[in-house]
């Protein structure tokens, strides 16, 4: 207890130096932090656990050209296949540009094939009755004060015109990886041709090996791929920001080592004399290095602390900058593995920062350090 | 309840920083001026007194360096990558050209027009012809494939390119730097592939073979156009592209005589009922609307940590120089004594980090303008295909980030330097 006590009183013998010290690590760790959860959230919306059985079946030679709602019955032919929705990507503007969100023309046999963007059961009902019902991300409907009953206008860049909107849905998404989008009605499109982007099929994994046999020698080859490989390939893009991230993550943690590490050298370096009256008393050399390393640990952990009571509010703030600058909805929270793994690097980087000081005052000349004036 | 804490904790700590940085900006002007005084009045303490006093600690000033260096180098490479992006789509627009797309179409893939739309382009006013008198328009048809990455690691490893099946005037419209081999003949299935792909995709190299829409294309053509967004597509011949991918024009391209044509030109088609679903755009501001997600989102970030990190870096400068100014009590009590102002202290500490500051800040900008021959590939979300981009430094991120670390100095040293500037000369000549 007396060694502890010893170590506050050296933590707060410069209070100048530990506050700053203190807030450099609070600051840093909150960098940290903040790529963290940017990378996690962009995993949990890109490679959200899809199940199996979803599949995509697109043109084979390119994916700019159209497939066709008719190929889904012989697609519901192959035995193992349960359910085929045509979905068309709509990429209209709501009111400015800028402001792109996903929107999704689909069939009512989409929310079988993917029940977790479905909305409760009088509301799908509502939905499923008006041709021009759309159904919403929570996150959406919160982002633009939509209320149930709410007319959305649209304006089609692929399919030109107005479209107009009655919002009758909104699902809670909790299980979706993307809360901040729209759904409408494939029909509504009126496509006398029925093209469509994509068939999403819900399916063994066996009977979609089978589909792209069925359309191989057609006027339309396809190409079938897992929810979770098309999942994967949109996000192929964002390695290199994520990689750009991880280093900048790693840097991160040097410069939490240098500020502490610089810290705790001055501290040591103050301390020179006690430690080699210490030392002379008869305290070995471990017990001096003890003392550094755990005044390091004590300022580390303030610093922690701090970041961590920072961190929701930066966050939040992180998000609808994001949300201002860039569009779309940005849900920035901290989750608890990230806490827990930012914390732990935090006081395992003060560990390593304050080792060499430690080091070095466990190992004084003791006659040499008791002469020293500075 | 938690919601609450989270907005009182995040007010007070936003209104912190922004009386700091206030503070920090109006005492710039102040410093600026005793500075000025100093140097003009020649009562300064020499410049070398505080280089040396630097090299008197020379690990924890080390570490300082290495901190502020670090910075610099994260916040340089992020403005590099966003300006990478920015830089080379914008390049790939020429200001002489014009890009036709439908109403309303995002990106050349998605547009379409007819022959007949075509022709009467050629005919529009300001459009620049060729030394034979032929107008230059070309015609182009933009489509998407799938090719796999050379030495592939699993069926999904590839990428979507951007096919453009061209006339032969295409070559004058959008000039390449270089062609190594030939241009692709009419009629044959022979394409053109970018310098960017080269190397990376199955089969394209120079004599090499890629496979894409159930056939197999020669390649006979290597271009550089300078790195533009060019650089990373397959050029083919129109005519065989249309059969193969069963579709016609999907966007043109018109080289105009000079820049200011443009309106006029616009204008002629406006007049045209026929073309009011065509809508001209200048092929730079094209390129230029492509890129301003990536841009906005990489600048957006790279600031934001940039501006975190660069808050930690101020806190561990500022430890440094008040490890400085108390180490040297004495002997700064002891220049006041023999007659030095305290203007010329306090000038004297904050030179003393601001060269610091700088010289960490020249070696991060130096280490990162090493990044600038690497290449890195992203999948344009308007376009929907892999574009090879490459970090670029320009003067202005050089200049911003040394700014930035000069800041980052004078912020760390400030309230060290008024310390020092303070110090009572009687009991400073007495510390031990």
């Amino acid at each position: 207890m007396a060694i502890l006590r010893l170590v506050f009183r050296l933590a707060l013998r410069n209070r100048g130096r530990t506050l700053i010290t203190a807030l450099g690590v609070g600051v840093t760790l909150l960098a940290f932090l903040t790529l963290r959860t940017l990378v996690a959230t962009w995993y949990s919306v890109n490679q959200a656990n899809s199940s199996s059985d979803q599949f995509e079946v697109r043109h084979k030679i390119s994916i700019a050209f159209p497939i066709y709602r008719r190929m889904a019955e012989r697609i519901r032919a192959i035995p193992g296949v349960e359910e085929v929705s045509a979905l068309i990507w709509f990429t209209g503007n709501y009111k400015d540009e800028r402001r792109r969100f996903g929107q999704l023309a689909v069939e009512p046999t989409f929310f079988d094939i993917h029940p977790e963007y479905a909305a409760p059961a009088d509301q799908m009902a509502s939905y499923l009755a008006d041709l021009s019902g759309a159904l919403v991300g929570v996150e959406l409907a919160k982002k633009y004060g939509w209320q149930l009953g709410d007319k959305i206008t649209l304006t089609g860049t692929l399919f030109p015109g107005e479209w107009d909107l009655t919002l009758r849905a909104i699902y809670p998404g909790e299980d979706a990886p993307d809360q901040a989008r729209l759904y409408m009605h494939y029909k509504h499109l009126n496509l006398l041709d029925e093209r469509a982007h994509r068939l999403v099929v819900k399916a063994s994994p066996a009977a979609a090996n089978k589909i792209d046999a069925v359309f191989a020698n057609s006027g339309t080859p396809t190409r079938t791929e897992s929810q979770l490989s098309v999942q994967q390939s949109w996000a192929s893009w964002s390695i290199v920001v994520t990689n750009a991230i991880h280093y900048a993550g790693a840097l991160v943690l040097a410069v939490l080592m240098l500020v502490l590490g610089n810290a705790m050298a001055m501290a040591a370096r103050d301390a020179t004399r006690e430690y080699a009256a210490m030392r002379a008393i008869g305290y070995r050399s471990r017990h001096v290095m003890a003392i550094v390393m755990a005044e390091g640990v004590v300022i580390a952990l303030a610093g922690v602390a701090l970041g961590l009571v920072v961190a929701p509010s930066a966050l939040r703030a992180l998000a609808k900058l994001l949300e201002q600058r860039l569009g779309g909805s940005w849900q920035l929270a901290l989750d608890p593995g990230v806490t827990l793994i930012a914390a732990a690097t935090g006081l395992v980087a003060s560990m390593i920062a304050s080792a060499l000081p430690a080091w070095r005052s466990g190992h004084l000349p003791i006659a040499e350090a008791l002469k020293r004036t500075t | 309840m938690m919601d609450l804490l989270a907005i009182a904790v995040g007010s007070l700590a936003g209104g912190t920083l922004l009386v700091l940085l206030g503070g920090l900006l109006l005492s710039l002007p102040v410093v600026l001026v005793q500075t000025v005084q100093v140097t003009v009045r020649r009562e300064g303490l020499p410049v070398i007194y505080s280089l040396r006093s630097l090299g008197r600690r020379k690990v924890t000033v080390a570490a300082t360096f290495s901190v502020l260096a670090l910075v610099v180098f994260v916040f340089t490479a992020a403005l590099m990558l966003a300006e990478g992006v920015r830089h080379t789509l914008e390049a790939t627009g020429n200001p002489l050209n014009v890009k036709m797309l439908r109403e309303n179409s995002i990106s050349e893939g998605t547009s379409w027009l007819t022959e007949e739309q075509l022709r009467q382009l050629s005919v529009a006013p300001g459009v620049a012809s060729d030394g034979s008198g032929k107008p230059l328009v070309s015609g182009e048809l933009v489509v998407l494939i799938w090719a796999a990455r050379r030495n592939a690691t699993g069926p999904n490893d590839g990428a979507n390119l951007t096919v453009r099946g061209v006339h032969p005037v295409a070559f004058n419209v959008h000039p390449a730097r270089s062609l190594t081999g030939r241009q692709f003949s009419t009629g044959a299935q022979e394409i053109v592939i970018g310098r960017s792909l080269a190397g990376h995709f199955e089969g394209a190299e120079l004599g090499g073979t890629m496979t894409f829409a159930d056939d197999h294309w020669k390649v006979v053509g290597i271009a550089d156009h300078g790195g533009t967004a060019h650089d990373s597509e397959v050029w083919g011949d129109i005519e065989v592209m249309s059969t193969t991918f069963k579709r016609s024009l999907t966007t043109a391209t018109v080289r105009l005589t000079d820049v200011s044509a443009f309106d006029q030109f616009a204008a002629a088609l406006e007049m045209s009922s026929r073309q009011v679903e065509l809508v001209p755009k200048r092929e730079a501001e094209y390129w230029r609307e492509l890129s301003e997600s990536y841009v906005g989102f990489v600048t957006l970030l790279g600031s934001v940590v940039g501006l975190i990190f660069s808050f930690g870096a101020i806190l561990g400068t500022l430890n440094t120089m008040y490890a400085q100014v108390a180490a040297r009590t004495r002997e700064l009590g002891t220049l006041r004594a023999i007659g030095f102002k305290r203007r010329a202290i306090l000038t004297s500490i904050v030179l003393e980090s601001v060269l610091l500051s700088l010289a960490a800040g020249a070696v991060g900008v130096l280490a990162a303008s090493l990044l600038g021959r690497s290449e890195f590939r992203l999948t344009t979300v308007e376009t929907l295909s892999e574009i090879t981009y490459r970090f670029h430094l320009t003067p202005e991120i050089v200049l911003g980030c040394l700014t930035l670390s000069a800041l980052m100095g004078y912020a760390g040293a400030l309230l060290p330097a008024m310390r020092a500037a303070r110090i009572p000369i009687v009991s400073a000549v007495r510390a031990e």
